[in-house]
């Protein structure tokens, strides 16, 4: 699967968001995370029949879509909030809010 | 201003004209909601949402015998409070040696009735009831920590018995050698102790937006859900495993992934949110095995994790007491 950001770039968007309270970014980033395990799941699930087979590339081609979707959005998004897109570090506007337990 | 919940209240009663006086009368009593029934025979019990907090049954002489439905009611309902009106005399014995057998019956009240000492009786009660209706949702509520959307489904109408299958991690910790501890320390010493281990497990269960279901003794079981939750519960576990409290106080940490049941046991008096099923053993069974300061996973949640743990990971192939095969599985040492 084609992917624009990895997955240790994910995690480390989803760390921020444990942090701080700005965790819409993080939102996606775990759909994408759910995405990639439905398509290596559909990919590796056996084919004992033809519909079996039909079955599972339909499923791992919407979520190959759906996870390009997220993805674009996901980038989208980071720059709208103006996340250093190099370390993909959250800006300090957001980061005022640490999450309270 | 706290809400105190509002309870069913049932009057059974085949007099037309008796039932009405109750209706009249306890339709005043705050917090209730009334029903009436001119017949138990009509009335079908299948589950405790289905029965009253409240039950009301004024006993005529030459009404059938009533006992096999509060045997019912209570069977159902076992903290339901029921309150009989019944003829002195033969017919009281009668009440009373019944309730001697099978205490059925919070209370009887003797004709003629008395309107006002039964509406003051039911009014005391009820407030208590719904005291504790409120306590068992508080205490619901203390458990939950964040559900998800689904979760909170389940949590804001308890609906006890009643399982749902959710796709869960599962993560039970445990505090090693911790009969040493005891015997080291004392046991208040170290009952003290746990309880800030436990604490800090819970915040960081917490903060990776997994759920506490319930401490285990020297452990915690906790719960993820939703897409990302492999990658959050493998997190939490690191963090866990590199905290201050597990530098000091070692334990061992197991986890698995699959569907589980889930739902809310008990009664209205004490709810409980539970989980079970095979992955809930696994990962306890994982948990038993995994040396201190050790996570213990089976392979399935390393790979959908899709995280670097930048630590020691050893695969390795587990014989779980109750699997048929032995379960592939990862030991991570921080």
């Amino acid at each position: 699967m084609d992917s624009q950001f990895s997955d240790q770039q994910l995690s480390h968007i989803i760390d921020q968001s444990l942090i701080y309270q700005c965790a819409c970014p993080a939102q996606v980033a775990k759909h994408l995370i759910g995405l990639r395990d439905l398509y290596e799941y559909q990919q590796n699930c056996i084919n004992q029949t033809a519909t079996d087979k039909v079955v599972h590339e339909r499923i791992a081609a919407d979520a190959q879509r759906a996870h390009a979707a997220l993805e674009e959005c996901l980038r989208e998004v980071l720059m709208i909030e103006q996340w250093d897109m190099a370390t993909l570090t959250m800006p300090a506007s957001l980061q005022k809010t640490p999450r309270s337990f | 201003m706290v809400t105190l919940p509002s309870v069913k209240l049932w009057i059974v009663d085949s007099g037309a004209y008796t039932r009405s006086l109750l209706l009249d009368r306890l339709s005043l009593l705050a917090g209730c909601s009334v029903h009436e029934y001119a017949a138990w025979t009509t009335i079908e019990l299948g589950s405790l949402n289905e029965a009253p907090s409240v039950l009301l049954l004024n006993h005529y002489v030459n009404d059938a015998p009533p006992f096999d439905f509060l045997q019912q009611v209570k069977r159902v309902a076992p903290y339901s409070l029921v309150v009989v009106i019944g003829s002195p005399g033969a017919p009281h014995r009668a009440l009373e040696e019944f309730n001697k057998a099978h205490a059925c019956i919070d209370m009887i009240f003797d004709k003629p009735i008395d309107l006002e000492k039964l509406g003051g009786y039911l009014s005391e009660r009820i407030v208590l009831l719904r005291k504790q209706q409120l306590l068992n949702q508080e205490h619901l509520d203390l458990l939950r920590f964040l559900p998800s959307a689904a979760l909170q489904r389940i949590f804001s109408q308890p609906s006890p018995g009643k399982a749902e299958l959710f796709d869960m991690t599962v993560m039970f910790t445990d505090i090693r050698d911790s009969t040493q501890l005891i015997v080291r320390e004392s046991a208040r010493h170290y009952f003290a102790k746990l309880n800030r281990v436990l604490a800090s497990q819970a915040r960081l269960i917490r903060l990776y937006e997994g759920m506490v279901v319930k401490t285990t003794g020297d452990g915690l079981l906790a719960v993820f859900e939703g897409a990302a939750r492999c990658h959050l519960a493998l997190k939490c576990a690191h963090a866990i495993q590199s905290s201050f409290e597990a530098q000091s106080t070692p334990v061992g940490i197991g986890i698995s992934d699959g569907l589980v049941l889930t739902g809310i046991l008990g009664t209205t008096e004490h709810l409980h949110f539970d989980v079970i099923g095979s992955h809930v053993h696994l990962a306890a069974r994982l948990c038993s095995q995994a040396v201190a300061g050790e996570i213990l996973a089976t392979c399935d949640v390393a790979t959908k994790a899709r995280f670097n743990f930048q630590t020691q990971a050893t695969p390795d192939s587990i014989v779980v007491r109750g699997f048929a095969e032995a379960v592939p599985c990862i030991h991570i040492k921080i």
